[in-house]
């Protein structure tokens, strides 16, 4: 055991939302505060990275990618490294839907203020629309399907700089040009002495002093592809006058869960929700050629209020579109030798926060994941579905490959026939390919401790020293890319840290 | 058993499997089916060993299984009765039944696809200098 580490500040997670949080409080430290900030995964020098799929999945994301959820019907990714999921996602930079943030109904959280916040975050990390001679044809194809429809597609910016486009955002950016909190916020809170410990777990925390215990334990094995902790193996004991969950959706409220919290907040873990997705591939007759360029540029959204769905257009590694597509054999095979002619959609569902959707722990104080594609989700996925199925035959597609379908591959010929050839009951729980990495919700924001775990401050409640800062906090699914909204609520809770301090962020 | 070798073990049994997922393995020799199934052990290696022990017993079931239909066992089925065995299980209404095969067909799937030989003949080509290397590749440089 190594001498116990006192700090002011200690930040669990280094995504999103810890990432944020260290720079808004990076300034704490001029004025005489210890801020540590821990991270369980490591550094990852993209100097490395080859773009290699089950290299870099392995590399970056928990389970590969794939973290089941308890009843198997979805399976999860999310990244492990300093930067959090920011390491793996496409940039997608999105302000909120006033009707989301109106629906919260959180005294002290107007629209304006997140908005506000989410464009300092967009400014800071370069978001910008990728110009459109660099825009590949997949990401138009969804443009012109859409037009072709009287849809209006809507370009959202990406936040990266000097993007060669090498399409492999969900596989660590190997140039570097994706701006995550390991290329902006952690590099400028560490310039201002903000300590960063990676390969550093916390597996418990108690109520200690005027603030809360940390039990952390440092892996001593360097990276595969990083550097190795600035701390030596073993185990620590932090205390820390201020504690800051941003351990992402899944494990802060797990964290919560195994310090014993529960009989408290019976909130705590529930009204999780993660926009359930799945992959739609066109098939053309020429090449499309996806692996260059950005994955994603447009996203239609016109009936994610009525209908709740929205569609982005995507681009998928071999394996990943082998697993989404429905099936095997050699209708499955026949569709990925003509990988370089698929056209991709991504359908995301907006799923309703119930208190049964809920991360809880196993026996061992591991997280698990504890939740059902609800009949509404099933019914707007294949809503979704339909739409996509719409767009992909009016950009040209030959056939539509619709997981929701029996048989999958749905021709030209057919397309008058959607609604018939793709429907709820064919949608198979089980057989069917979900994934989500939009996690939010387990420790929500709200007014009462009996249906939230945070004050709108993100402190949680009857804790004054314990805060939450990441996707957990939504008390409701966000019906677009959340990252932005993460660093927004993160900053607006990195000020409550701060007046705990007894230091005024400007 | 040694945790990278998961399925490995039971290459034989799965064999016919990965031949109706992926007809293109149909005559692999067990040799040749190392590397997929080193791949897949990889990434299970990582899973809890209760679920590396079902996914075993799930590969016997399936090699078992067509006894109650066929009086054969998977492995002397023809090509196309394998293929409606497992169309029928893919469907069926038990659950576990069907997760059981999404999840080994997944594997296989990560085995085969994940191969970059295999990723190249599907024509996925990406490069990290991106446009400049497609662009590139169109002039015939």
């Amino acid at each position: 055991m190594h001498p116990a580490i006192h700090v002011d500040v200690v930040i669990i997670g280094s995504g999103a939302g810890g990432g944020t949080v260290a720079a808004s409080l990076a300034p704490l430290v001029a004025a005489g505060k210890r801020v540590l900030l821990l991270e369980k995964g490591g550094r990852i020098d993209p100097k490395q990275l080859t773009g290699a799929e089950v290299e870099s999945a392995a590399l970056h994301y928990a389970h590969g990618g794939a973290h089941p959820t308890v009843d198997r019907t979805v399976t999860l990714a999310y990244a492990e490294g300093l930067g959090g999921s920011t390491l793996v996602y496409t940039g997608t930079s999105m302000t909120p839907p006033e009707r989301v943030i109106a629906g919260w109904n959180l005294p002290g959280l107007s629209h304006a203020d997140v908005v506000k916040r989410t464009e300092k975050f967009a400014a800071q990390n370069g978001a910008a629309f990728i110009p459109d001679e660099l825009i590949n044809e997949n990401n138009w194809l969804f443009q012109k399907g859409c037009e072709a429809l009287g849809r209006e597609a809507r370009q959202f910016p990406i936040n990266v700089r000097g993007c060669k486009g090498s399409s492999l955002c969900n596989l660590g950016c190997p140039n570097n040009a994706k701006q995550g909190t390991a290329q902006v916020q952690i590099p400028a809170a560490m310039a201002q002495g903000v300590e960063v410990v990676t390969h550093a777990q916390v597996t418990a925390l108690r109520v200690g002093g005027r603030g809360g215990i940390l039990d952390v334990q440092v892996d001593g094995a360097p990276h595969p592809h990083g550097s190795k902790s600035a701390w030596t193996a073993g185990r620590y004991v932090v205390h820390a006058n201020s504690v800051v969950l941003a351990a992402g959706a899944i494990h802060s409220p797990a964290l919560l869960l195994r310090s014993g919290l529960t009989a408290e907040l019976p909130a705590i873990g529930r009204f999780w929700t993660c926009h359930p997705a799945h992959i739609l591939a066109g098939e053309h007759d020429r090449a499309i050629d996806g692996f260059v360029g950005h994955p994603k540029s447009f996203v239609w959204e016109e009936r994610v209020e009525a209908e709740r769905y929205f569609l982005e257009s995507c681009m998928y590694f071999p394996f990943i579109t082998a697993k989404n597509l429905t099936g095997f054999g050699p209708d499955h095979e026949r569709l990925m030798a003509a990988y370089e002619r698929l056209q991709m959609i991504l359908v995301l569902a907006c799923d309703d926060a119930l208190p049964e959707q809920r991360i809880d722990i196993d026996g061992g104080g591991q997280p698990i994941v504890r939740y059902k594609l609800m009949p509404k989700t099933i019914e707007a996925m294949v809503r979704g579905t339909r739409a996509a199925a719409e767009i992909f035959f009016a950009a040209g597609a030959s056939a539509v490959h619709a997981p929701s379908a029996r048989p999958t591959l749905i021709e030209r010929t057919e397309n008058a026939d959607l609604n018939t050839r793709i429907t709820t009951s064919q949608f198979l729980p089980g057989t069917i390919s979900v994934s989500a990495a939009h996690f939010m919700g387990g420790c929500r924001m709200g007014v009462s401790p009996r249906d939230s775990v945070t004050s709108v401050r993100g402190q949680v409640h009857g804790h004054d020293w314990l805060f939450v800062a990441d996707g957990s906090l939504f008390p409701t699914a966000l019906e677009i890319n959340p990252y932005l909204t993460i660093m927004a609520l993160a900053d607006h809770v990195a000020q409550a840290v701060a007046d705990r301090e007894g230091h005024t962020l400007t | 058993m040694d945790k990278q070798q998961v399925l490995g073990p039971l290459a034989r049994q799965i064999q016919p499997v990965l031949a109706a997922f992926i007809p293109a393995t149909e005559g692999l020799t067990l040799a040749q089916l190392a590397p997929v199934l080193a791949r897949v052990d990889e990434r299970l290696a990582q899973e809890p060993v209760a679920l590396q022990r079902q996914l075993r017993l799930f590969v016997r079931i399936l090699w078992w299984l067509p006894l109650l239909t066929h009086l054969r066992t998977m492995g002397t089925l023809t090509p196309a009765q394998r293929l409606r065995t497992l169309n029928w299980l893919q469907d069926c209404g038990v659950t576990k039944l069907r997760l059981g095969l999404w999840g080994l067909r997944t594997l296989l799937f990560l085995g085969w696809y994940g191969d970059p030989a295999v990723q190249a003949k599907l024509g996925y080509r990406p490069n990290v200098a991106g446009w400049d290397a497609w662009n590139a590749r169109k002039r015939g440089d």
